[in-house]
């Protein structure tokens, strides 16, 4: 298994996000609309969690669901009593790509987070758009 | 010690947020220490529910990130389950943030009281062995003395080698003899059990009887 290296933590996942044409990071932009206390650090901890996990099973992760959405998935939290998402897929063993960051509560914000999704996937598919990794030590 | 190279240094600037990182070992990290325990002991959600006399349902939650509030009666009740300890303390950010980066979260195995027991009785048992040698005279002229320290696989390398650096912690050998001896356990990876040992060191060389050897009277 291969195993991912910084600082002193060694993870055993590679969380890597989209970036946009022009440079937008999908989910350290989105962290930075999140307040600065709880949901932030929850965030943070929650995705080095993750990625010290060696095993990805539900509540953290499950499908989702709609034809157009097969074979997306979702990370899920909860902070400050409202549901957290990180819509993206597998790229690889121990490779997720992550391209949408919202909450959900009765609705998604920001809204059309699914319809996102579906054209950040195809924007890398056609070579638009690309990935990079995610600093996890650095929280993004 | 801080490590102010660290880029967390930079979000731990602000004070609301060391104080959400505090908060979010507990609601994030501690529902994946659970599940990670619960796995590692082998246990479903409802062996686990019925160990800690709680609905399925709750398991699952508490093992939700942030799904519930974790309260210490909570996390009282999952440790008696477990039959392990609990430990709530205060302590210095260097030292949350250290712990944290170490955290192991896949399949943790935290021994059980009856497990820690019943090695304690294993180690007794090999106690109870080497003073019945000794009885016997296999032990020649080394006296034993209660191992202080685990001997890993390091020292017994150490064994029959020309060294200068042995330790000598624990020496309690006749008067008139050239020799120290140092008692310790050895864990081997072929036997669960904790062996006794004896290191006799005259000068420069170190001989003497293995662990297993000593222990079981072959030499």
């Amino acid at each position: 298994m291969k195993t991912y290296e910084k600082s002193d933590i060694i993870f055993k996942w590679r969380l890597v996000q989209y970036r946009s044409p022009n440079g937008r990071l999908a989910i350290t932009d989105w962290r930075k609309t999140l307040p600065i206390g709880t949901p932030r650090a929850d965030l943070d901890t929650f995705l080095r969690d993750m990625a010290k996990r060696d095993k990805w099973d539900y509540p953290v992760i499950d499908n989702l669901r709609g034809e157009p959405y097969k074979g997306f998935t979702e990370l899920r939290w909860k902070s400050c009593k409202v549901q957290h998402r990180i819509f993206g897929y597998e790229l690889g063993a121990y490779e997720y790509l992550m391209l949408v960051g919202c909450t959900h509560k009765e609705n998604y914000d920001p809204p059309g987070a699914l319809e996102t999704l579906i054209d950040r996937y195809k924007q890398i598919q056609r070579g638009e758009a690309s990935y990079v990794e995610y600093q996890l030590t650095t929280n993004g | 010690m801080l490590n102010i190279n660290s880029p967390l240094m930079a979000e731990f600037a602000d004070k609301a947020y060391r104080d959400a990182y505090v908060g979010s070992q507990i609601r994030m990290t501690l529902p994946l220490q659970i599940r990670g325990l619960r796995e590692g002991f082998g246990w479903t959600q409802a062996t686990f529910a019925s160990e800690a006399h709680m609905a399925q349902p709750r398991i699952s939650e508490l093992e939700t990130p942030g799904e519930r509030r974790l309260t210490i009666e909570t996390l009282l009740r999952l440790a008696s389950a477990f039959d392990i300890a609990l430990q709530v303390r205060f302590l210095p950010f260097s030292e949350l943030v250290e712990w944290n980066e170490g955290l192991e979260l896949n399949n943790l195995r935290i021994k059980s009281f009856s497990e820690e027991l019943q090695e304690a009785k294993k180690v007794i048992a090999g106690r109870r062995r080497h003073r019945k040698l000794r009885q016997s005279g296999g032990a020649s002229n080394i006296r034993m003395v209660p191992a202080g320290d685990v001997g890993r696989v390091s020292q017994f390398n150490l064994f029959e080698q020309q060294t200068t650096s042995v330790e000598s912690k624990l020496i309690k050998m006749p008067k008139n003899s050239a020799a120290t001896a140092r008692l310790f356990t050895l864990e081997t990876k072929q036997s669960a059990e904790s062996d006794l040992g004896l290191l006799a060191v005259a000068g420069n060389k170190v001989t003497g009887a293995t662990p297993r050897e000593y222990a079981y009277g072959n030499r």
